[in-house]
């Protein structure tokens, strides 16, 4: 999906459908099933990491409500579609999509989303090479290096968000400011558009509903 | 202790790296441009990448050791003398070499990046590993820190030492010279025969090449040498 303005607002829309029914979690996942490159995204640790977290809370759930099976699906889809959002990332999208859906107000949540992004990326990196450092080091993740490696996680993220507000004041920002975004849709994009609504509108209306009106 | 790519490619996004080399007991220098490929090279001869294709073989080395360029990703103690024995060094020996005596107890974050690029090269030219990787190993130290890197670089005197590095001045005496030219490994081959192939060679060592002076190596010293030395 080249368009990033269709890709995010499918993203929104099949998460919702996952969200609200089983249906919708279904067809979501069917939908990320037919997405090129889609087993690139979930190679991540981010991804065990959200995984198990979705386990733990879905486990509680199913002892105390009995819905654990069905929140672990739904949350799944979510999981898989969030991955991927974050995989076709291209820097600069959330810039565009912000000033062209917003104007010139769109200017510095565009610019906030990106910074995001760019921390979430360093994150990662981070995290990558702390471990190849623990594997030089022959340490075991433990409680005593938990401590020191999140300080530095922390300290780096401070250090690059003084760097970067350096570079903005050099630059002249205040706030605000101008960006023209041109998008270039082709027609999948639209057809996933349409997709994503369809799937919306089953997982609002089951397909049995829509055939009881019908008759 | 040999290590040898063989015939190793290694593609991310449009970025390609190839590598087809034989890297024999000594120091060997590593240079090239931002963005050429010099820490791919250096992660895939520690063996923490692996290659899309080829095999990297290292041969009779027991222990190999990369320093990435940011310190920072390297600590995982608390304490300065936490964190050398986290590599298991002595702390008051290293404390002492890296000029930071009496600071064992401090919180290690609150070293500069300089302090703790001290630290942490003080830690890994003392480890014993057959294959010791530097990524940009000058970087955010001052001139006279450049100059203790290099003779503890020289003081090794065993194993295999590859120096990744865009540094111009203060390098250490090495007995071969490589290129990354826009993702490939180039050989310059041996030092000082390598120095008159070295493209990439810092714009004072060049003049000397052009003017019929060729140093011996390329430490400081043995420019000077060069600098100084008088046709017959």
């Amino acid at each position: 999906m080249q368009d990033p303005r269709i890709r995010i607002f499918v993203i929104i829309v099949l998460s919702v459908a996952a969200f609200i029914s089983l249906a919708g979690a279904a067809l979501a996942f069917l939908y990320w099933i037919c997405i090129p490159g889609r087993l690139r995204c979930i190679r991540r640790p981010a991804a065990i990491l959200f995984l198990s977290m979705i386990v733990v809370v879905s486990g509680i759930s199913e002892f105390t409500t009995g819905n654990g099976l069905s929140y672990f699906i739904r949350m799944t889809v979510i999981l898989l579609l969030a991955l991927y959002a974050y995989t076709a990332y291209v820097p600069g999208e959330f810039f565009r999509v912000s000033v062209w859906l917003f104007g010139r107000r769109g200017f510095d949540p565009g610019l906030i989303a990106e910074m995001s992004m760019e921390a979430l990326n360093d994150l990662e990196d981070d995290s990558s090479k702390i471990r190849i450092a623990l594997r030089q080091k022959e340490v075991p993740l433990g409680i005593s290096t938990l401590v020191p490696v999140i300080g530095m996680f922390v300290l780096n993220q401070i250090r690059r968000a003084h760097d970067q507000a350096d570079l903005l004041t050099v630059r002249g920002y205040r706030k605000g400011g101008t960006l023209c975004p041109e998008f270039h849709p082709k027609i999948p994009d639209y057809v996933s558009g349409i997709v994503a609504i369809c799937i919306l509108f089953i997982a609002i209306f089951p397909v049995r509903d829509i055939f009881i009106l019908l008759h | 202790m040999p290590l040898l790519f063989e015939d190793v490619s290694y593609t991310r996004e449009q970025f390609h790296f190839t590598a087809d080399a034989l890297f024999e007991e000594g120091v060997h220098l590593v240079s090239g441009k931002v963005g050429s490929g010099k820490s791919t090279l250096a992660f895939i001869a520690s063996g923490l990448v692996q290659p899309g294709a080829g095999a990297v073989r290292h041969t009779q080395i027991r222990k190999s050791l990369l320093s990435m360029q940011f310190p920072e990703y390297h600590t995982t103690g608390i304490t300065l003398n936490e964190e050398v024995r986290s590599w298991g060094l002595d702390p008051d020996a290293i404390l002492s070499s890296t000029r930071l005596s009496g600071r064992g107890e401090q919180d290690i974050t609150i070293l500069s990046r300089g302090e703790l690029k001290r630290l942490h090269l003080g830690c890994v030219l003392s480890c014993d590993a057959d294959l010791l990787i530097l990524d940009e190993p000058f970087s955010a130290l001052d001139c006279r820190e450049k100059r203790a890197i290099c003779r503890k670089i020289v003081e090794r005197g065993h194993g295999t030492v590859i120096i990744c590095t865009h540094e111009q001045t203060w390098l250490p005496p090495v007995d071969y010279i490589w290129e990354m030219r826009d993702g490939t490994l180039v050989s310059c081959g041996r030092v000082p025969a390598a120095i008159s192939r070295w493209s990439l060679a810092p714009r004072h060592i060049k003049d000397l090449v052009e003017r019929g002076l060729a140093p011996g190596n390329i430490s400081p010293e043995a420019v000077m040498e060069a600098t100084c030395r008088t046709r017959e």
